[in-house]
């Protein structure tokens, strides 16, 4: 791993798919275990004796998150990680220009920003837009790359306005000519056109009208062909069309864009007719079946390439004045200009690129999976990172550091002991010695504001490959609420007068590590003591089949980290809230409302590496 | 030099800059000032290092920025008008090794010259034998390498190392080898050009007073 030790990791429970778990939540089973499944955990009555969580086994890594990862659900009353809670959107924003687009819009302008917002097609950084002139407030506007230096005179492109940018480009060519918007003000569809519209004059966008549109002498259509967005627009609806038209006249065919639901008046219609038909007297005439055609005209998406596009390109290439390898696109270059959007996807030189609207991002709010609680809120407003709902992990569940203890206990070794506090003063990896007993002060900080009572407990020899004894010298013990600061002080003033800050005095066993007592306690926080002892990580001699060679096994990576599973388990009483959350809590056995929470997971610590 | 009861307007006056090398411990072998050439209207900052045997030719208006390197080991350094050197630059490097002695003038020098109104930002790197043509701009943290040629008006985005030429109206960016071709033609370089004038004027003023509020607050200490 290439972390800093110490760390922490949470296990979280979603992953265990065994039913076990889902029925009962207060007493999870862990799949990570040797034992065979045949050994159900409803022989199991304690919690001492389920099978320990590995945190070497192969699929334990899907489970760990860091602490600040995880989220709590008040309703559930359980961990939720980013696998088992649901994510959908706030807000939709630019990031450029931090300006909110509304939910119904964002489709329409495809996903990126509608305004003055591009990225430059060459190496898409953010392009600003400027004026030719300098500053003034008159004269044609252009697109401007601080970094490459592109500029949308480039390409032939200049604006009249320094606003709406977009709708400006969408009318430009590349070389400054006028052309088609891609995105037509006009429906195509023809059920909701006016059958004025079907005069001669106006382009003909469906197979159903009787007059094609004129042919010119050599056979191909007089429409100008349509830019690549334009022609992806004209394309999809033309094929739509087709679909409605087909299936509509032919109830048996089978159509790929309707629905699969019963509920759609096209699949109904062509049910009936299915039965309708089949009884009959005498049988009905079945209408000609309507076969689906391709497009015919540039107005439907058909595009002619020019036969000269070929050898127009491979001239304009080895022109030394335009052409040039070095201004033809990468590939890069190329999947960065999207259609819909208003680029050219097709473009082989840098003057057939376009300049690319932002994407927008979105401020998402996280639901719980289980129970359709909201875990995460964020506030709307693109500027603002606060949240209206943000119920993390951390604020319920204490917070858990280790360091090590310095050798004041006459079972701490020397050598290790003084290393390792070294090694993590100077940012190195922590190296433990086999053998060497070393004491690690395990603190957990409570951020609740009740007091919580903690159990925690490990099984006496890790569990995985190399089993290294690990012992808590109090398993059980309660934390302080994280109560006010100058609660403690005022406290401290009516009670003893020896209290310093910080520490209780009297309540915590003064710094020194003795079984079945805590190491320390402050106000809201309370540290024990846990005694590791490494055994040996032993490269492994593996002989090969015919035993003439012997191998050496090399330690595989991370085998030598000693890790800690400890299974945590917390009991407090919530207190009274003021907004009335408790009037939905769940009854205890006897059906009263009794405030008890309690919660239980694994957790991991990453202590050291053991020294080979 | 005599040195001057009025405020100095170029640096041939006092104050003098700081002989190579500040960094690196105190038993460093102090070295010898470079012969300088300095033009009445330019401004070599007195916290600028200087390092060398050979000649170093600065043309009129130009600024050298606080704690930048002109190094003349391997051969002379010229910097011609306009050009303006900005912070913690290295031209004509690569800087000798502090703890050694200073080696002695070579046998062939390189030429290291800086056209007309390049701008070298913070922290770019120049070695002994570049060429940067008219109007260039290298970035920060840049490198063009021993006997590179930057073209006119080219520009080498901030990271690059260039060991290759580069030809006019280039830009160099991404890992050095994405290059495009800029028009040339209307194009806001005059833009960038004037701005880099002003800016020049301005700061040059700035850093005279600074230094001369300088010398004036150690003489009265």
């Amino acid at each position: 791993m290439g972390l800093t030790f110490p760390y922490t990791y949470i296990s979280c429970p979603c992953s265990d798919g065994s039913k076990e778990i889902e029925e009962s939540r207060l007493r999870p089973a862990p799949l990570f275990h040797k034992k065979p499944l045949a050994e159900e955990p409803e022989e199991v009555e304690e919690e001492k004796e389920e099978a320990p969580f590995d945190p070497h086994h192969p699929r334990a890594s899907f489970s760990l998150f860091p602490p600040e990862h995880l989220l709590y659900c008040e309703e559930c009353r359980d961990l939720k990680c980013p696998r088992c809670s649901i994510e959908e959107q706030v807000s939709y924003f630019c990031t450029s220009c931090l300006f909110e687009t509304p939910a119904s819009a964002v489709r329409s302008e495809g996903n990126r920003c509608a305004r003055n917002c591009f990225n430059c097609p060459i190496c898409f950084s953010q392009l600003s837009v400027n004026n030719i002139n300098g500053a003034v407030k008159e004269g044609p506007w252009i697109l401007n790359c601080y970094y490459c230096m592109w500029t949308s005179l480039d390409i032939g492109i200049r604006f009249d306005r320094p606003t709406n940018i977009r709708a400006q480009l969408d009318r430009i060519a590349n070389g400054g000519t006028p052309k088609a918007p891609s995105k037509p003000t006009e429906t195509p569809d023809l059920a909701r056109r006016s059958s004025y519209l079907n005069h001669e004059s106006y382009p003909q966008l469906s197979a159903t009208t009787n007059e094609p549109p004129p042919i010119q002498q050599d056979g191909s259509p007089k429409e100008a062909p349509l830019d690549p967005a334009a022609r992806f627009t004209a394309l999809k609806a033309f094929y739509k069309n087709q679909l409605t038209t087909t299936t509509a006249a032919n109830p048996t065919h089978p159509s790929i864009s309707s629905d699969f639901s019963y509920s759609s008046p096209s699949s109904l219609n062509r049910i009936l007719n299915l039965y309708s038909t089949s009884g009959t007297f005498p049988p009905k005439k079945k209408p000609k079946p309507q076969l689906m055609r391709e497009a015919l005209y540039p107005s439907e998406g058909l595009l002619i390439p020019s036969p000269d596009a070929a050898t127009s390109a491979q001239t304009k290439l080895l022109s030394s004045a335009t052409g040039g390898f070095i201004n033809t696109t990468t590939l890069s270059q190329r999947h960065f200009q999207t259609g819909p959007a208003g680029g050219n996807p097709d473009a082989r030189f840098v003057d057939e690129l376009r300049p690319m609207p932002a994407p927008l991002t979105t401020k998402r709010a996280k639901r719980c999976k289980e129970c359709r609680h909201i875990l995460v809120k964020p506030e709307a407003k693109p500027t603002s990172t606060r949240h209206r709902i943000k119920l993390v992990a951390l604020s319920y569940i204490p917070h858990v550091s280790l360091r090590p203890l310095l050798g004041t206990s006459a079972a701490g070794g020397g050598a290790s002991t003084s290393s390792a506090p070294s090694a993590l003063l100077y940012g190195g990896d922590v190296i433990l010695e086999p053998g060497k007993p070393t004491q690690w002060i395990l603190k957990l900080t409570n951020s609740l504001f009740d007091a919580v009572r903690v159990s925690i407990a490990t099984p006496a020899v890790t569990p995985g490959k190399y089993g290294h004894r690990v012992t808590i010298l109090c398993p059980q013990f309660e934390i302080g609420a994280n109560s006010d600061v100058w609660e403690e002080a005022l406290g401290s003033k009516s009670g003893d007068a020896a209290g310093s800050a910080g520490k209780i005095s009297g309540s915590g066993n003064g710094g020194v590590a003795e079984a079945g007592k805590v190491y320390e306690k402050g106000r809201n926080w309370t540290s024990v003591v846990v005694e590791v002892v490494p055994v040996s990580i032993a490269q492994s001699i593996v002989e090969t089949a015919d035993k003439e060679e012997i191998q050496v096994r090399e330690v595989d990576e991370d085998e030598d980290v000693l890790e800690i599973p400890i299974r945590v388990r917390l009991d407090w009483k919530q207190g009274d809230l003021d907004d009335g959350a408790n009037k939905k809590a769940r009854l205890n056995e006897e059906g009263v409302e009794d405030g008890v929470r309690e919660l239980a997971y694994w957790v991991v610590l990453g202590v050291g590496r053991v020294k080979k | 030099m005599a040195s001057s009861a009025s405020l100095p307007t170029s640096f041939s006056k006092d104050p003098q800059p700081r002989v190579e090398p500040p960094a690196g411990p105190s038993n460093v072998v102090p070295t010898t000032r470079p012969p300088l050439e300095v033009h009445p209207t330019a401004h070599l900052d007195p916290q600028a290092y200087i390092q060398g045997t050979s000649t170093i030719t600065l043309g009129a208006n130009v600024v050298i920025h606080p704690r930048a390197r002109l190094v003349s080991v391997h051969g002379p350094l010229t910097i011609r008008a306009g050009s303006v050197i900005l912070e913690r630059c290295v031209v004509g490097g690569p800087v000798p090794d502090p703890k050694e002695p200073l080696p002695p003038p070579p046998e062939a020098p390189v030429n290291t010259v800086v056209a007309q109104n390049v701008l070298l930002q913070a922290s770019a790197e120049v070695q002994a034998g570049a060429f940067l043509d008219e109007a260039c701009l290298i970035e920060p943290r840049a490198v063009i390498k021993k006997g590179v040629h930057i073209g006119k008006h080219t520009k080498v985005c901030a990271g690059c190392v260039v060991d290759r030429s580069v030809r006019d109206w280039t830009v160099l960016w991404g890992d050095g080898q994405t290059r495009r071709l800029r028009t040339g033609a209307i194009d806001p370089e005059d833009g960038r050009l004037k701005a880099l004038e002003i800016d020049r004027e301005s700061t040059a003023g700035l850093l005279t007073t600074a230094a001369a509020k300088a010398t004036l607050g150690k003489r009265r200490a």
